[in-house]
């Protein structure tokens, strides 16, 4: 007994000393059920970029849940089992050999010279979009944060000339024009002074073909091309640019990119409302369940010295290959913009009759936020626009039941859609 | 038009182009010259760096070029990806003076530039080191203070320096795998 006091008084000092080290190991964490706020951000500050720092600080709310498992599609899933070990990235990590479908780089080592390369390759023949996608109806409104007016898209579409799992022909059209794919966003419905403007694009496979863009102005009935490195500049006074849809869309070939590491951050994947529910208070942000993930941060460099941003710092995560959100710096590396995708997967839409059953889990995103953070201005998407009741707003692999067929990617459809 | 009317043309014609060629041709560069691209926070060349000490909260990095890449010298073996340090010696080296906030007065808990600021010290070829004090962010979210050893002002510089220096000092903090991941198949 007489030795006691000696012995906790170690143990005492020895819990001390634990307790006054501790706070620079222990790293910020959540629980599901937690409500992040601007109040309680140190919890976070581990688990989020500095872009999406600034949205909870400047009001965005986060709701945390269990993360989920994503499975790939069934589809996808067998063609990366069945052609991935076929798949070769060239020395200059510019072109992928013999890829068929699926993922090209299942297995991804972090000490591979050429890792950043086969991620972002990864990411551009991930299974979000594969043989078309037909994006009907949404509407973006831009302002100040706060402040905002409407601007409407009837359509935007994609259609995928490699890599399809789906629609005849698979897995590649016959491509004499050597496509990887090409895009469509017109006629714009409104403001007024915008009604009928639209744009095309045809990205290629070979990294030495710049994409073909296109802009139509019908005030001018001028059809302007535009250079690669303009897909980076805002269009149409949105806050977003063509480069940055979906978290990232240039030609991987188009930039230097580094891979800087994995970590633990915040996404919202399994988002519950379809259409997108904003916030009350904070009305340009989507009022979601976020959940932990482990993705990949990847640092990307336009090769283009037109090219608007300075660098991207691109996450993917590790399971869905799918970018949660990335940030953009200007070239003095003064945070800029930031993009969110709310992303959501189920086999459908939503409940109703008539709305397409992909009959297993697969990735839609109903809504998409792009601020930028010098001018606190934003350009919130809702995809589809609550404006159309019962619009599914995304179509995948539906070809001509869609409409999504080649001869709308021309320069002609363009012009009549606008008129 | 009298001939009259034409000499006095020509005369005020002469004294314009005169007063371009003595007057706004000078202060043209100049104007452009202050409305141009912000000077550099450091003269560095990213690729004549030896070495790369970074010290924050009691925690220390040091990497060192071997080659065309880095090798973390401490902690050693520290899953600190080496683009990750290339990618930050860039980012330091291209960082422009947004803006001068400070000078020798200026209160440095104000701008985070106290003991608990992040301190580089990058070491060139040629063995000079310079020391640079990264501090604070800034009230908009888009940039830090920081400040270079020897000199007296306070410069605000991209966030992007103090994002990648975060995600070295989080690479030491990897301790565990989300358990959506730990023996996982390929896609689920």
């Amino acid at each position: 007994m007489s030795k006691r006091p000696g012995w906790w008084l170690a143990l005492a000092s020895a819990a001390t000393f634990a307790l006054a080290i501790l706070p620079t190991a222990v790293r910020a964490d959540v629980a599901p059920g937690d409500k992040i706020t601007d109040q309680n951000i140190d919890k976070v500050k581990d688990l989020i970029s500095p872009g999406m720092e600034w949205c909870i600080k400047h009001g965005w709310p986060m709701t945390i849940v269990e993360t989920k498992r994503i499975e790939w599609p069934k589809a996808y899933k067998e063609a990366t089992e069945k052609y991935a070990s076929q798949v070769k990235l060239t020395p200059d990590g510019l072109t992928v050999l013999n890829y068929v479908a699926g993922l090209p780089f299942p297995n991804v080592d972090a000490k591979d010279p050429q890792v950043a390369m086969k991620i972002m390759w990864n990411w551009g023949y991930n299974h979000l979009t594969t043989d078309d996608v037909d994006l009907r109806n949404f509407d973006a409104d831009t302002g100040a944060i706060a402040d905002h007016g409407p601007l409407t898209v009837e359509r935007h579409f994609l259609l995928f000339w490699t890599g399809r799992l789906y629609v005849d022909p698979k897995p590649d059209k016959p491509n004499p024009n050597g496509y990887r794919a090409q895009q469509g966003l017109y006629p714009i419905l409104e403001p007024f002074d915008l009604k009928g403007v639209g744009a095309l694009g045809n990205r290629y496979i070979s990294s030495e073909k710049q994409d073909d863009s296109w802009l139509y102005l019908p005030s001018l009935r001028r059809v302007r091309r535009l250079s690669t490195a303009q897909r980076s500049d805002a269009l149409f006074g949105q806050d977003t640019d063509v480069d940055s849809y979906y978290g990232y869309s240039g030609h991987i070939a188009w930039m230097d990119f580094k891979f800087l590491g994995e970590r633990d951050l915040l996404s919202c994947y399994h988002a519950e409302h379809y259409p997108v529910k904003w916030h009350e208070k904070v009305d340009w942000a989507f009022d979601e369940k976020w959940e932990k993930r482990r993705v990949y941060v990847i640092e990307g460099i336009s090769k283009l010295p037109q090219y608007a941003y300075g660098k991207r710092v691109i996450f993917i995560d590790k399971e869905a290959w799918i970018i949660p959100y990335s940030d953009i710096y200007d070239r003095s590396g003064e945070l800029w913009k930031i993009w969110l995708n709310d992303v959501s997967f189920r086999p459908k839409a939503f409940e109703g009759a008539n709305v397409i059953d992909y009959g297993e889990d697969r990735g839609f995103i109903p809504a998409i936020v792009m601020v930028d953070l010098q001018l606190e201005h934003a350009t919130k998407a809702s995809l589809p626009s609550p404006r159309f009741p019962g619009e599914q707003g995304w179509y995948f692999n539906q070809a001509e039941k869609a409409g999504v067929t080649e001869d709308w990617f021309n320069v002609a459809a363009l012009v009549n859609a606008g008129h | 038009m009298r001939w009259r009317q034409v000499v006095v043309l020509y005369v005020v014609l002469a004294a314009l182009a005169g007063e371009y060629w003595v007057v706004e041709r000078r202060v043209e560069p100049q104007a452009r010259r202050e409305a141009g691209a912000p000077p550099p926070f450091l003269r560095l060349d990213p690729a004549t760096l030896r070495e790369i000490r970074l010290v924050r909260g009691g925690r220390t990095v040091v990497t060192r070029r071997e080659g065309e890449g880095w090798t973390i010298v401490e902690p050693a073996g520290a899953p600190i990806a080496p683009d990750l340090i290339a990618a930050f010696t860039t980012a330091l080296a291209d960082a422009t003076e947004i803006a001068r906030v400070g000078g020798a007065d200026a209160d440095p808990h104000a701008f985070g530039l106290d003991d608990q600021a992040a301190r580089v010290e990058v070491i060139s070829a040629s063995g000079d080191p310079i020391e640079v004090t990264i501090g604070g962010t800034n009230p908009t979210g888009t940039a830090v203070y920081a400040r270079r050893r020897g000199t007296p002002d306070v410069v605000l510089i991209g966030r992007n320096v103090r994002y990648y220096e975060d995600l070295i000092f989080q690479a030491l903090s990897v301790d565990h795998v989300p358990a959506t991941e730990a023996g996982a198949p390929i896609g689920g």
